[in-house]
């Protein structure tokens, strides 16, 4: 962090020393946006001008007039801050403070008597014991001086706290009758300033009383009406009915009695009253008695005897709100439900204002106002969306909504449970507003409704979520990263990515760089898809290179895509970014961060890359760069021998494993870890190839072998079932004798490895 | 009703004693009989004239100008007090050096002359044979000045202003015994009150005393002097109509939410009430009225009887006003049954409305209800808005505050249709209780959570309520809820400080987040001059330094009212002295609790206004001397715990206030101060520590800051319960005592389960998780990351949605270098809002 008070001090320096008549204005108006910096930077600006002013008239040379107005009119102006107490204080409390100093100090700046005082005042209050006797005696000087010479005090504040300040001591408390005698000369027509009325002498107040009274009185007309106007304006028939209970709705009669208390009855009051039935549709305390000792006190005739009602009387009161506002227009009511209070607890209450709003009005419920836009209050809105798209569609449903999800092939073939349901999460209304409330704060709440979609129809909610922009896309990535792997895996998943892709590009890519970063089976099946849609390049285009070199690899090996050929283009259009990313790719495989067999696969591909880089440096500018690959091919070379000899592709592995029978051994990994192979059927496999007469498959076997105790390191950062799989592979080779001799040995160090690891690692597992 | 009009007759007649020679006598006789009976009549025009022609020949006489003052007082429909105010105390002023003259001019004869007027006391007979036969001592008697200040006091009274009239009446109380029994009883009765309204309840009781043993009800020497008992029953007539109305002011002005419950049928004409100030005007000369029309005689024998027992109910029921106000409420019971035994049917309204009151007091809502509509009739203007003051006293004791705002309102529409129905006098000023019902109402808009509408109540309320503490206190509330409102104008709402701000700036891989520091944006910026409160739109102008000045106010009323003024206080507290270098911290965490604080405050709503009182004074001897002892001293220390609790309240929120403004020297000596308050809420000392930790930390000494919040700790990362439930509790059960039966509580238990204060208060859990929050943010300014990363994830579980834990959780991970935990906080918060991005960066960023 930097340290503002040096930064700060240094620039108030310069400002003052480069202080001339042109820019003395502008220089003042900068000292005093500093003081509003809070008193930080208050008070260093008070101390460096403080300096300043040693300083200058320690060398007394070029006595500057700007520079002591400047100073002057900084400090009067820190003087008039709320907080000057403090930051006087603590700007002051280096100097060495002495009366002397106090008085030379305020001569320089032309200090007003009362300005004098502020500055005493504000001593008083040090935690320095010097300072603040002397801040005293400066102050009990001031105020004798005032009183002899009767001058204005600027502000009340000062006038509160001088006479506070004699009053808190026997000896002081002397001055207080003149300082008052004083202050009836300078300002007799101000000082019944209403916050000075409690501490002025009684004379004063004697005298300022009757004037008040008069003033009241005089005023009192109009004055007095406009606070009665004001509190009948105030006042909530919303809250009187919540006070006194059901007992409102206990007939209409009654219920116009208490709603006639404040009219006319506007949308805005009845969609209040509305929301408040809502809240309290029960458990209200039971309190009728308050009810009728309160129509009564209002002089209406009650019956003593009304019936205890347990809740509201949704009739009643939508009756006597049609006698009493018969043009109500109930659109207007629901728009007015974003309302400071309005809450939906539970089910209960949503069901009971939605029964009202039957009541109320035939119409289609006003979609729009709860789900067009965001309401300020959101915690309302989503109380309210809460228990909307749970609800059963004669209850609440969404059918007529004008934004609907439209999924003609994207979904073919994939029915959709949506018939029963009141299709709340075709809305694309509500995904929006979804989206919005997510980005304001109610994440949590927004993903606990999406929990009922996600499970029944995820692929609708992504859809949908794929036509929703908003800010931070919080929500439309939480939903795609948690659907996209399921419709990549389904069998008709490509129509819906082509939607996504038409819709939505952008969140595609995003859930599609978020997929590649994890199984390999996923890439391959990302490749197939894109392959399918023809849209394989513009995706290779778009991602941010580390996928797409990544998804260059694995196509290329489907032979796809012409690796070198790509990342030739690349390098060219892209010249030392590209290159770093490549780099840094090929530091990762080398440093084995790829999480699973993949790994493997872009092992083979680092000799390409390597290559391609080389042949390409002239296109590079950072020789840096270029060091930093030799290095690198350097490292991976003497780790991997098998790349050794030449570094082009075609020469085959040392150990002589052509690249198709490396393919083939990868492949039934594969099929093992994603399941498809069980454990059994690749340990016979395994059996079966290693006395297979076909020289093939003998090669096979040696490389998966080979390949399984080269993975031995990686296990540690295997996912557990893989790690499971891979130790019971390993078990399973060990106990069938598949492995002899020397290879044995490699296996059982590698068990007594993890035998010596501490118990809690997870390579523990493979025995 | 006629015997008060007999006294008004003897407006007339000082002048004839005062007059040597016959003829003049007769002259001015006959003049002042017939100004009296104009006086009678009620016109007050011709009343004047003759006075004025009485005026030509006794040029000068002090009386002669009290009575036209008086009468053209009454003339101009009581319009101008201030008038009338200035005149009666230059016959005051009058009086007292004629009688100087006059007791120098006596002196030799002093004793006899002492006696005589002494005896004069017995009756007007005798006055008048006095005055006949001696003339100084008539001059004595004559330029008495004690019925100007008497009249100047029932004046002051009538105009709320208690303090004054108290001022007015202790002289004449102090030296009771010459003046003569008439305007000796009405000072008295004046007096008590006076001192019952100012809630002075040692002097209430020494009135009460010296009023029964004086003109001892019952078996007292009523007998001995026949003249005295009829003078006595002449004036207590006057009096038993005037004395409701005067306690009818009393009452309401007894505290937030007395009910006043004394509402009288008898003052429902207006114009008895005019009596008030009548019957002490016109009494000076009561006694010769006897003598100047001796048909009088026989109707006030009547009523002699009757009166003695209006006065023994009358000081019955003072003494019940009496012990409801120092809240001995088992005795108030006995003593209203007694009351309506002695009153046997007479004046049961009064009695109905004092046991309304009791009712009220022991928190039995419903039945106070009920005794309130049985007692009134509500078609009267001045009764009716009583009426439903009392209804929404009743209703806000229920916490029934909108219902409350119904009634409250509806009184004050009754007071405003009086003010403007008829021509403006005392009447109206006394009648008129909107100030009062105004403060009632500033009172439930504040717990409805209106601070501006509540705080231009207060405003208006200020002329009678200024000398209390606790007025300044709730306006210092206002201000205080207005700013967590954000009402406050040109400044930020803590609501919206109450949400981190992301702003979500750039596209793709280059998106960043950037979170806006808006809490640590303090509210330094107000411009310095402050003064107008209430700016031109008539709108308070509510602030923070405004809340300051009330509550220094507070402060200094506080301090004034303690007897023993300790020199515990603002100043004292800053003893300790720290040498202290200034740089201050940038982290905002400490900032943890803007809201608690007015909340906290406003726990105090529901305590009944305790006027402090300290100077106890000697008992004069008296039947249930004991019981009143008793009452007395337990209301003193009603009334010093309900100090020590508003004490607490305005220190925290000045501690707060100061904080705000950016003043932590000062927020830290009232933390300070608050921390040394015996026997404080541990609420409130928790409060004193955080504060007192935040104003350390401004002052760049986050060490001793470390001390205040490591109180705490136990063991060396776990955090105590800073309070507990059972404090909530505590503070209810004092909140109870406090005013004990004022609250629903003690009496009725079936309270909603959630009980409202903790819906204002921080639970125990969410202080501790604040507390845990700060420590965490201390810890991170020390750089000991670790641990404020363990104090944080604490904090988080216990107030997962602060948005200031939040922060400094994200703070310390990115320390830490976990940026996408980081990420993850802010998903997970609630109080997190990302928009889009809304600051200009320029390219190198």
């Amino acid at each position: 962090m930097l340290n503002l008070s040096s930064t700060l001090s240094g620039h108030v320096r310069f400002l003052l020393q480069s202080l001339n008549e042109a820019n003395a204005d502008s220089v003042r108006r900068e000292l005093s946006q500093f003081l509003g910096f809070g008193i930080e930077g208050s008070i260093v600006v008070l101390q460096t001008c403080l300096d300043y002013l040693n300083l200058d008239k320690a060398e007394a040379d070029l006595k500057n007039s700007q520079v002591e107005a400047v100073i002057a009119s900084t400090f009067r102006y820190a003087l008039e801050k709320p907080n000057s107490c403090t930051v006087l204080c603590q700007s002051l409390g280096s100097a060495d403070i002495s009366e002397d100093f106090l008085e030379n100090f305020s001569k320089v700046l032309h200090l007003s008597v009362s300005e004098k005082i502020g500055i005493g005042l504000a001593l008083c209050e040090s935690e320095n014991l010097e300072a603040r006797t002397c801040g005293k005696k400066f102050c009990v000087a001031q105020i004798e001086e005032l009183n002899a010479s009767p001058d204005s005090v600027d502000s009340y504040e000062r006038i509160q706290n001088i006479i506070l300040f004699l009053q808190c001591s026997e000896d002081l408390s002397k001055h207080v009758d003149s300082f008052m005698q004083m202050l009836s000369l300078v300002q007799v027509k101000d000082v019944a300033q209403f916050v000075l009325t409690p501490i002025l002498s009684d004379e004063l107040r004697e005298t300022n009383f009757l004037r008040d009274m008069d003033l009241f009185h005089e005023s009192a007309g109009n004055d007095f009406d406009a606070i009665l106007a004001e509190m009948e304006k105030e006042m909530s028939v919303v809250d009187i009915m919540r006070e006194l209970g059901y007992g409102c709705t206990v007939d209409v009669s009654h219920c116009k009695e208490i709603l006639s208390l404040c009219l006319p009855l506007t949308e805005m009051t009845i969609a209040r009253i509305l929301g408040m039935i809502a809240c309290t549709h029960s458990g209200l305390e039971e309190n009728s008695n308050i009810f009728s000792s309160f129509s009564m006190a209002l002089g209406c005739n009650t019956s003593s005897d009304l019936p205890l009602l347990s809740s509201w009387n949704i009739d009643v009161l939508i009756r006597t709100i049609k006698q009493l506002a018969p043009a109500t227009d109930w659109v207007r009511v629901v728009e007015n439900l974003d309302h400071e209070g309005f809450y939906i607890p539970n089910e209960a209450a949503f069901s009971l204002f939605m029964s009202a709003y039957r009541y109320a009005c035939q119409e289609p419920f006003p979609l729009h106002a709860i789900c067009g836009s965001l309401w300020n209050n959101t915690e309302g809105q989503l109380s309210f969306l809460k228990y909307a798209v749970l609800s059963p569609p004669e209850v609440f449903t969404f059918v007529h909504s004008g934004r609907q999800l439209v999924y003609i092939d994207a979904v073919h073939g994939h029915k959709l449970q949506l018939e029963d349901a009141n299709l709340a999460w075709l809305c694309l209304d509500l995904l929006e507003v979804l989206c919005k409330l997510a980005e304001s704060g109610h994440a949590r709440a927004v993903k606990l409704m999406l929990e009922y979609p996600l499970k029944h129809c995820p692929e609708v909610l992504l859809l949908g979520m794929a036509h929703v922009n908003t800010s931070y896309n919080l929500l439309q990535h939480d939903v795609t990263s948690i659907v996209l792997p399921m419709i990549i895996k389904n069998s008709v998943g490509a129509g819906m990515i082509l939607y996504l892709w038409q819709v939505n590009q952008n969140l595609l890519l995003r859930g599609l760089v978020e997929l590649l970063k994890s199984e390999q089976d996923n890439i391959t099946r990302i490749v197939e898809i894109c392959l399918e849609l023809k849209i394989l390049s513009t995706v290779l285009e778009m991602i941010p290179f580390p996928s797409s070199i990544r998804l260059a690899i694995i196509a290329s090996r489907k032979e796809l895509v012409d690796l070198e050929k790509w990342l030739n283009d690349n390098l060219y259009m892209y010249k030392d970014i590209f290159f770093e990313e490549c780099l840094k790719f090929l530091k990762g495989i080398q440093s084995g961060r790829s999480q699973d067999f993949s790994a493997k696969l872009f092992h083979h591909s680092s000799a390409v890359f390597f290559k391609v880089l080389k042949d390409q440096t002239g296109l590079i500018s950072s020789t840096q760069l270029i060091e930093e690959m030799e290095k690198l091919q350097a490292t991976i070379m003497d780790s991997n021998p098998k790349l050794q000899n030449g570094g082009t592709t075609e020469s085959s592995s040392s150990d002589g494993y052509g690249d198709d029978i490396e393919a083939e051994a990868n492949s039934y990994f594969h099929q093992m870890f994603s399941g498809q192979l069980t454990i059994d059927a690749m340990v016979q496999m395994l059996a079966r190839f290693k006395e297979s007469s076909v020289k093939r498959e003998q090669l096979i076997f040696e490389c998966m072998i080979a390949n399984l105790f080269e993975e031995y390191r990686f296990f540690p950062k295997y996912p557990d079932r893989q790690l499971k799989i891979a130790a019971v592979l390993f078990g399973s080779v060990i106990k069938h004798q598949l492995v002899t001799h020397l290879t044995l040995g490699i296996a059982l160090r590698g068990v007594l490895d993890a035998l010596r690891k501490p118990a809690d690692s997870k390579v523990c597992i493979i025995i | 009703m006629d015997s008060r009009d007999s006294s008004l007759l003897t407006t007339s007649s000082p002048d004839g004693p005062s007059c040597d020679d016959g003829g003049v006598l007769s002259v001015s006789a006959a003049l002042a009989k017939d100004a009296s009976l104009y006086f009678q009549s009620r016109k007050y025009a011709e009343c004047v004239e003759v006075l004025n022609q009485l005026k030509q020949k006794k040029e000068d006489d002090p009386k002669v100008i009290h009575n036209i003052a008086i009468a053209e007082y009454f003339r101009d429909g009581c319009s101008d007090p201030k008038r009338l105010l200035n005149v009666l105390n230059n016959v005051k002023k009058r009086s007292e050096e004629l009688a100087c003259v006059a007791g120098e001019q006596v002196e030799s004869v002093g004793p006899v002359g002492n006696k005589g007027i002494l005896s004069s006391k017995g009756g007007g007979n005798l006055a008048h044979q006095f005055s006949v036969n001696s003339r100084s001592i008539i001059y004595m008697d004559e330029y008495d000045s004690s019925f100007a200040t008497l009249n100047i006091a029932v004046i002051w009274f009538h105009l709320h202003e208690y303090a004054k009239a108290l001022s007015v009446l202790e002289p004449l109380y102090q030296n009771i015994e010459p003046i003569d029994e008439t305007t000796a009883l009405h000072a008295c009765l004046l007096l008590l009150d006076v001192v019952l309204a100012c809630n002075d309840a040692s002097k209430s009781a020494d009135v009460l005393n010296y009023l029964e043993r004086a003109f001892g009800v019952g078996s007292v020497s009523q007998g001995d002097n026949g003249s005295l008992v009829m003078q006595q029953s002449i004036n207590l007539i006057a009096k038993s109509a005037s004395i409701p109305c005067s306690s009818l002011v009393t009452d309401v002005s007894n505290s937030d939410f007395a009910v006043n419950a004394s509402e009288n049928p008898l003052s429902d004409d207006p114009l008895d009430e005019m009596f008030s100030i009548l019957d002490i005007g016109g009494q000076n000369l009561s006694r010769i009225a006897g003598i100047a029309s001796a048909n009088e005689a026989p109707r006030t024998i009547v009523s002699r009887s009757i009166s003695n027992v209006d006065l023994k109910l009358k000081l019955q029921f003072c003494k019940v006003r009496f012990l409801l106000l120092t809240r001995n409420l088992k005795q108030a019971k006995r003593e209203v049954k007694h009351a309506i035994n002695v009153g046997n049917g007479r004046d049961s309204a009064m009695a109905l409305f004092l046991k309304a009151q009791l009712e009220y007091d022991r928190g039995n809502h419903r039945k106070a209800i009920k005794l309130l509509m049985a007692s009134s009739n509500q078609t009267e203007a001045g009764i009716a808005s009583m009426f439903n003051n009392n209804l929404g006293c009743i209703y806000y004791q229920l916490r029934k505050y909108h219902t409350s705002a119904v009634f409250f309102s509806k009184a004050l529409n009754n007071c405003s249709s009086l003010q403007k129905d008829k021509p403006l006098h005392l009447l109206t000023f006394s009648q008129d209780k909107s100030l009062l019902m105004i403060y009632n109402c500033g009172l439930q808009y504040l717990a409805c959570g209106k601070p501006i509408l509540a705080a231009c109540c207060f405003q208006k309320a200020s002329l009678v309520f200024h000398k209390r503490p606790l007025f300044w206190l709730r306006l210092a509330e206002c201000c205080l809820m207005a700013l967590e409102r954000g009402l406050i104008k040109a400044s930020q709402a803590l609501s919206d400080r109450a949400e981190v701000r992301v702003n979500v700036i750039g596209k793709g891989k280059w998106r960043q987040l950037v979170i806006e520091d808006v809490i640590s944006n303090r509210l330094v910026d107000f411009v310095g001059k402050v003064d107008l409160v209430f700016g031109s739109d008539g709108q308070p102008n509510l602030s923070l330094p405004l809340a300051r000045q009330c509550l220094y106010n507070a402060w200094h009323l506080l301090n004034c009212s303690e007897l023993n003024n300790l020199k515990s206080g603002l100043p004292a507290s800053l003893e300790e002295n720290e040498s202290s270098e200034v740089v201050s911290w940038k982290t905002s965490n400490q900032k943890n609790l803007p809201s608690i604080d007015s909340k906290a405050s406003t726990l105090l709503v529901g305590l009944g206004q305790v006027n402090s009182n300290g100077n106890a004074r000697e008992q004069k001897g008296g039947s249930n001397q004991g019981i009143i002892q008793n009452s007395i001293s337990y209301y003193e220390e009603i009334c010093r715990k309900g100090n020590q609790m508003i004490k607490q309240a305005l220190l925290a929120d000045l501690a707060y206030v100061e904080l705000e403004l950016g003043n932590p020297l000062k927020a830290l000596s009232a933390a300070t101060s608050l921390l040394g308050i015996p026997d404080c809420s541990r609420i409130y000392v928790f409060l004193g520590h955080v504060y007192a930790a935040e104003a350390l930390c401004s002052l760049n000494k986050p060490k001793e800051a470390a001390v205040h919040l490591s109180i705490y700790l136990s063991g060396d990362s776990n955090a105590e319960l800073p309070f507990g439930q059972e404090d909530f509790e505590q503070w209810r059960v004092e909140n109870t005592v406090d005013c004990e039966e004022l609250n629903e509580e003690s009496v009725t238990a079936k309270n909603p389960p959630e009980d409202w204060h903790n819906l204002m208060f921080l639970k125990p859990e969410e202080a501790r998780g604040t507390l845990y929050a700060n420590l965490a943010a201390m810890s991170a300014m020390l750089g000991e990351f670790e641990r404020a990363y363990h104090f944080v994830t604490q904090a988080l579980s216990l107030v997962p949605n602060s948005p200031e834990a939040t922060v400094t959780a994200i703070y310390v991970d990115l320390m830490l270098g976990k940026s996408q935990e980081a990420l993850a906080k802010l998903k997970q918060c609630s109080r997190i809002r990302f928009l889009p991005c809304s600051l200009q960066l320029n390219k190198s960023s």
